[in-house]
């Protein structure tokens, strides 16, 4: 079977699991290619219910968020022949008449200044526009915008990296952009776009998760196995084992109906699994705005796929302390399985108010209690997402090194380690051994550690290592099966001495030598070597795996996969000063 | 409406107010208000999602693609000075209608750039509050350091010909603008405005006055971090406060007594008093 056949058959599956149901702006454009005879009436109801609910202010203009303008317009964009007259009527006063809000994440401006530039093109008889400006002039606007965005991304990498959260926020704007604007330029920009967006996907795609370090995959679902709205886009694209509701979310459906489909060779790269393979992406600095006297260095992801598992480690290149961008998840181990039981993660919960702060504007004083006390969960002793500004990490192929010192008086002067319940563990001496039904995992950790039970509402079930000590960390090697029987045959293979933790009380330094003798050496702000040799981050590449290959700052991305190529040419001129980064994510 | 009327910058709009001591909303726009700039010819907002000029009947999009979170700004008619947590950026209005900016602060660290504040000093010349001191910029010579370095500056105001800072450790006082030294409160300072005679000072521990910037006497309301205020210029005693929170508080009585309007709850920032100008 073909792909296009292939992902035309889960587009029908999807649909209608989803047609029926539909509720939202997204969903409503399931209605028009599922078997629904009132799929007009139905979307208008959606419409004039959901977009732009007028207040009885006497300055009554309502003011819409980046999603509703967003969903409005790709819906109105890609169904206006089959929609109402009142529906299609109710957009347009409600783009060009209501007070609209950026937002203040890269996402959220992504589907502001999509949802204003494909109105801006589309309502020409509007001289003034919703913010009192030329239509024109804030049409030019939002292509500065878009096409510095996508700019800066083909040259740098892209800024909220990765998200499982949020890539769908940045995926499905860039398809409204290929499909549905008029501006040639941006129409081809964002369909290349579309396409790097998923092959980012596609490189570290593990059976239907997505594995490894994401800038953003918070809110308690980091130990699922399938994550955010990247859950739906990864089974719309490459397939997957599981099919349920978040394979079939909503939000999403814009991908189903859209006329961009990806090409073929990024789901080849996503399902081959006939050799480990390593993926390493640069990506841009993350937006820290105070409280730190350095800006963030770019971020290093390694991931690291076999046939079983995928391991992946970020160097967050954060400038220290406060800085801890609180959705960030910098490592996890990866393999197939039911929710909360086939994750690997660790986190120190680091709390300090100044990491609001850091990226968030308002008063340090106060924000320690406004956030949190809209998500609590931000500040949860047992969280296991979130950077913390004492993590640091290394990797090789399958093995990683993550160490952490924190300073006494920490509010969380402890690490937790997440383990799920079904993998079978085995302790010998200082290391764990566990069974992930594919796979073995050796564990060593570094520091008291406890044990301890975690079960939150349905978002986390598992068990959760404690480390408490100003000095503590792991080492985790995960190891195909072939070759030992059990986990008996894995265990009495495992040579004594291979964490080599001698000169870390005095030295920052630990050693591990890894199953296939290959030597990892990392010093905690220092060096990170490999069988004698460092690793030289700065001159990392935009992406670099077997697959994919792209030189810093050229704008030029290329795939191969099993002879079929595809190269994305952004035709970046590197003398042209990128567009500044004033966005969060 | 709006020449006669106070203005409240709140964490969720603007309200202005009315016959009888009434509050009214300003606009659907319900995000962070962080100041006004109050002229003969407009009124401009400071908002966490960018700079607007205020009407009755609209609100008109001063930012660009580059411009958000305005913590400061003021109005020059031909340009607009807008203070952000990106830096200090000069804006002006093309002929289309477009306001582009341009930005001063690359070159400075991350802290320095973030700037909460700035004061006018004159042609091209601004002293800007930032979270790594109060620098001064001077459009022939760039940015200058001053004395009052590594720490947070939350507001600034020329008083009686001298100067004065409020930090997160407290006021700081200056003849210049250059060389700063500590004067009363060690709280952290929000906001400062002038009343009559006296200086007002918006803190940790509520609302401080003083008559010569160096001995500061409480005025009310002490356990609320007070992080907006401003005095009316025609009835003596007659100030306005903004918690953070704590929401509006007036007194008519040089802060003896105190009254909170409930039906403006949130965060407080910004206060302009009716008439207020440049």
């Amino acid at each position: 079977m073909s792909y296009v056949d292939e992902l035309d058959q889960r587009r029908q599956a999807i649909i209608a699991d989803m047609a029926p149901k539909a509720s939202s702006l997204f969903g409503a454009q399931a209605l028009f290619v599922a078997d629904i005879t009132d799929a007009a009436q139905r979307a208008e109801e959606i419409v004039l219910s959901n977009f732009g609910s007028q207040s009885a202010s006497p300055f009554a203009l309502a003011q819409m968020g980046c999603f509703d303008t967003f969903g409005a317009m790709f819906l109105l964009c890609r169904w206006q022949d089959d929609m109402t007259e009142p529906a299609r009527q109710h957009i347009k006063k409600v783009m060009t008449g209501n007070i609209h809000g950026r937002g203040n994440t890269e996402n959220h401006w992504l589907m502001h200044y999509t949802a204003q530039l494909l109105a801006a093109e589309r309502f020409v008889d509007v001289d003034v526009w919703w913010n009192g400006l030329p239509r024109e002039v804030f049409l030019a606007e939002a292509k500065r915008w878009i096409l510095g965005t996508i700019d800066r991304t083909a040259r740098i990498g892209h800024h909220e990296y990765d998200s499982t959260d949020y890539h769908g926020w940045h995926v499905l704007p860039m398809i409204a952009l290929a499909d549905h604007a008029q501006d040639e330029t941006i129409r081809h920009q964002a369909g290349s776009m579309a396409t790097l967006l998923i092959a980012d996907m596609a490189l570290e795609y593990f059976k239907g998760g997505w594995a490894g370090g994401h800038a953003r995959e918070g809110y308690r679902e980091n130990t699922w196995t399938a994550v955010g709205c990247a859950a739906a886009l990864l089974y719309l694209y490459f397939g997957g084992p599981t099919f349920g509701p978040m394979q079939a979310q909503q939000q999403m459906a814009p991908a189903l109906t859209s006329f961009y489909q990806p090409p073929a060779i990024l789901a080849a790269i996503a399902n081959d699994r006939s050799k480990p393979r390593v993926v390493k992406k640069t990506k841009a600095p993350r937006n820290i705005y105070r409280h730190v006297h350095a800006d963030a260095k770019p971020v290093y992801k390694t991931t690291y796929t076999s046939r079983s598992f995928a391991l992946g480690t970020t160097q967050t290149g954060l400038p220290g302390a406060p800085a801890g961008p609180i959705d960030l998840v910098s490592w996890d181990l990866t393999w197939e399985g039911p929710k909360h039981e086939a994750k690997i993660v660790s986190c120190h919960p680091y709390v300090d108010p100044g990491r609001f702060s850091a990226f968030l504007s308002e008063l340090p004083q106060d924000i320690g209690r406004t956030v949190p006390a809209a998500k609590p969960y931000l500040q949860f002793p047992d969280r296991l997402y979130g950077a913390s500004p004492y993590e640091r990490m290394m990797q090789h192929e399958s093995s990683a090194i993550i160490l952490y010192r924190i300073p006494a008086g920490d509010q969380h002067p402890y690490v937790n380690v997440y383990l799920p319940r079904s993998t079978t563990w085995r302790q010998q001496d200082d290391l764990l051994f566990g069974d992930a039904g594919a796979f073995f995992v050796t564990l060593r950790l570094i520091g008291e550690a406890r044990w301890d039970s975690v079960h939150d509402a349905d978002f986390i079930n598992g068990w959760i290592l404690r480390l408490r000590g100003d000095n503590v960390g792991l080492v985790i090697e995960a190891s195909e099966k072939e070759g030992h029987d059990d986990l008996d045959a894995f265990v009495s293979a495992c040579s004594e001495g291979s964490v080599d933790l001698s000169e870390w009380a005095t030295g920052n330094k630990v050693g591990y030598t890894t199953r296939t003798g290959d030597r990892l050496e990392m010093t905690y702000d220092g060096e990170h070597m490999i069988n004698g040799e460092p690793i030289d981050y700065t001159r990392w590449k935009l992406y670099e795996a077997p697959e994919a290959t792209a030189e810093m700052a050229s704008g030029i991305i290329q795939f191969n996969h099993a002879g079929e190529s595809l190269t994305l040419d952004f035709e970046v001129d590197p003398a042209r000063e990128m567009i500044p980064m004033r966005v969060i994510g | 409406m709006l020449n006669g009327s106070w203005l409240v910058g709140t964490s969720r709009g603007v309200y202005a107010s009315g016959e009888g001591g009434t509050w009214e909303r300003l606009g659907a726009y319900r995000f962070r208000i962080t100041a006004f700039a109050r002229s003969d010819r407009r009124l401009l907002a400071a908002t966490g999602s960018g700079l607007w000029e205020l009407s009755e009947e609209r609100w008109l999009q001063r930012h660009d693609e580059t411009l958000t979170e305005v913590m400061d700004v003021i109005d020059e008619e031909q340009r607009i000075v807008a203070a952000s947590a990106y830096g200090l950026a000069l804006g002006e209005t093309e002929s289309s209608g477009a306001t582009r900016w341009v930005w001063l602060s690359d070159g400075l660290t991350v802290s320095q750039r973030f700037t909460n504040t700035i004061l006018r000093l004159g042609d091209d010349h601004f002293l800007a509050g930032t979270e790594a001191g109060v620098l001064i910029y001077d459009g022939a010579n760039g940015w200058l350091t001053t004395s009052l370095q590594d720490l947070p500056i939350r507001s600034l105001i020329r008083w009686q010909d001298h100067y004065l800072a409020g930090s997160d450790r407290g006021l700081w006082y200056s003849d210049n603008g250059v060389d700063w030294s500590r004067t009363g409160t060690e709280d952290a300072v929000y906001a400062l405005a002038a009343a009559g005679d006296n200086l007002l000072a918006g803190t940790e521990q509520g609302v401080s006055v003083s008559a010569d910037a160096r001995a500061w006497h409480n005025a009310g309301l002490e356990g609320m971090r007070v992080s907006a205020i401003a005095a009316d210029a025609r009835s003596n005693g007659h100030w306005y406060v903004g918690g953070s929170p704590g929401g509006l508080w007036m007194t008519q009585d040089h802060g003896r007594t105190w009254v909170g309007f409930p039906e403006i709850p949130d965060e407080v920032e910004a206060i302009s008093a009716a008439g207020a100008r440049l």
